[in-house]
């Protein structure tokens, strides 16, 4: 039997497909259950696609999930890595690619590269 | 001219208005200062220098104000150059009495372009056409006060609801926004079919209902380039995860519809007893909330809690959290095989 948690790093509870996205925040569980890096709890009859998440080596787990949830390369960090100019190429080869594939999408949201920061996070340029 | 400093207002005796209006009228004599309540707590005016004074004494730098330059209250209040039809001819907001005109006429500005023409700060007078004028009891408390504390205790200022237009904040702020009240709390109370761009909204906005620092509520909504440093809070808890929440941009997405959150942020404290996010508290099931390139920056804390969204959405991509997570109790808990 499992247990899931209802907050995580960037989502709490939800049916959400997250990518190219991380979390550095403390979670704070109060309940019984694991909090989780990225996705409290996710439920999908269809299944979701999370890819190219990260979080930093304070949680336990990445998500939570049931149904047919699939992840792609979605990692527990440490803070050294994802500090680094490598973890700044990584997230901005997704932009890259994405920005690429999505370009004649209706609606299309051109994501944002991300920048190097001295001894910090990643943020936008 | 006296020679105002920091240190002198410093050493008065500030959580008294008696005593402090007394030390004040020592100090500089009768005509020289202006006392104003202020949220929880004074506004004091000398010499074209603002101090805020807070509840727990703490006095803030002086704030040199200068001269009003507003000619006339924005076209909201007073008509004029505008007409509000396009982007190009939106109605503009200069000064405070112009939002406190735009929300008393919802309505009236329901499918109107309106942009903000300078950041717009409730705690100071120079915001204001006039801070002191006293006309209804805003606030809700059984007085007519000043304007400027009407806006700031109390119930507050009341959020802009059914927008459902184009609103440019044009990189500037509304700052120490003030709220205490019963039903959905933001900037606008509701915004549907409405484009909400280039805004920061600062102050504390509290509620019993859904909240948000730019909206309480909306669908059919994009909110781009906007930021919230308010503190947030609702009281809200027991109710399904799926009907209240507490966000940084949006409390709350509708029915059926989307809603985009573009390159936006949230640096605001966020609690509630139901959903809580560091952007959305939550949204229907059959909406389709989207976040892009956002981040929250604030300490987030609900039953249900995430840094982005709270409870419910479709996508979250290229987005970071960097704040506290906080899931309390349960709402329900979940278990399977």
């Amino acid at each position: 039997m499992k247990a899931a948690s209802t907050h995580g790093g960037l989502n709490g509870n939800s049916p959400i497909s997250v990518k190219n996205s991380y979390n550095v925040g403390i979670i704070v569980n109060t309940s019984q259950e694991k909090p989780a890096g990225i996705l409290g709890y996710s439920w999908h009859s269809n299944g979701l696609d999370d890819e190219k998440c990260y979080c930093i080596d304070n949680v336990e787990i990445i998500l939570n999930f049931i149904n047919n949830n699939k992840i792609h390369d979605t990692k527990i960090c440490t803070q050294e890595y994802m500090q680094s100019q490598e973890f700044v190429n990584e997230l901005n080869t997704y932009v890259n690619t994405y920005n690429e594939e999505h370009k004649n999408d209706t609606n299309f949201v051109s994501l944002c590269r991300w920048k190097y920061n001295v001894g910090n996070y990643p943020t936008f340029e | 001219m006296l020679a105002v400093t920091n240190a002198r207002m410093k050493n008065m005796s500030l959580l008294d208005r008696t005593v402090l209006d007394n030390e004040l009228k020592s100090e500089f004599g009768e005509e020289n200062y202006e006392l104003l309540p202020v949220g929880e707590g004074f506004l004091i005016s000398v010499n074209n220098i603002e101090y805020l004074v807070e509840k727990d004494g703490k006095v803030s730098d002086g704030n040199k104000v200068e001269e009003s330059n507003i000619e006339y209250a924005g076209d909201l209040s007073k008509g004029g150059q505008y007409n509000g039809t396009t982007e190009d001819t939106a109605y503009r907001i200069t000064c405070i009495e112009d939002l406190v005109t735009w929300t008393n006429n919802s309505n009236t500005y329901k499918n109107k372009c309106i942009k903000l023409e300078k950041t717009l700060d409730f705690n100071s007078t120079a915001s204001y056409k006039n801070a002191k004028v006293k006309t209804t009891d805003i606030n809700e408390n059984g007085k007519i006060e000043e304007l400027i504390t009407e806006l700031t205790t109390g119930i507050g200022f009341k959020p802009i609801s059914d927008f459902s237009s184009t609103f440019d904040g044009q990189n500037n702020e509304i700052r120490n926004i003030y709220e205490d009240k019963i039903g959905g709390a933001g900037l606008f109370g509701t915004a549907n079919s409405a484009i909400i761009k280039n805004l920061g909204v600062t102050g504390r906005i509290k509620t019993t209902g859904c909240v948000g620092g730019i909206a309480a509520s909306g669908s059919n909504l994009q909110i781009n380039n906007c930021y919230n440093k308010a503190t947030i809070f609702t009281t809200q808890s027991g109710t399904p995860y799926y009907s209240v929440g507490a966000g940084g941009i949006i409390g709350y997405g509708g029915t059926n519809t989307t809603l985009r959150i573009n390159n936006c942020y949230n640096f605001g404290n966020i609690e509630s007893g139901t959903a809580s996010g560091g952007l959305m508290g939550t949204c229907i099931g059959s909406t389709e909330p989207e976040f892009y390139n956002s981040s929250n920056l604030g300490n987030v804390k609900g039953k249900y809690a995430g840094g982005i969204s709270g409870s419910s959405g479709k996508k979250i991509i290229n987005c970071y959290n960097l704040g506290t997570i906080e899931g309390s109790e349960h709402a329900r808990r979940v278990k399977w095989e």
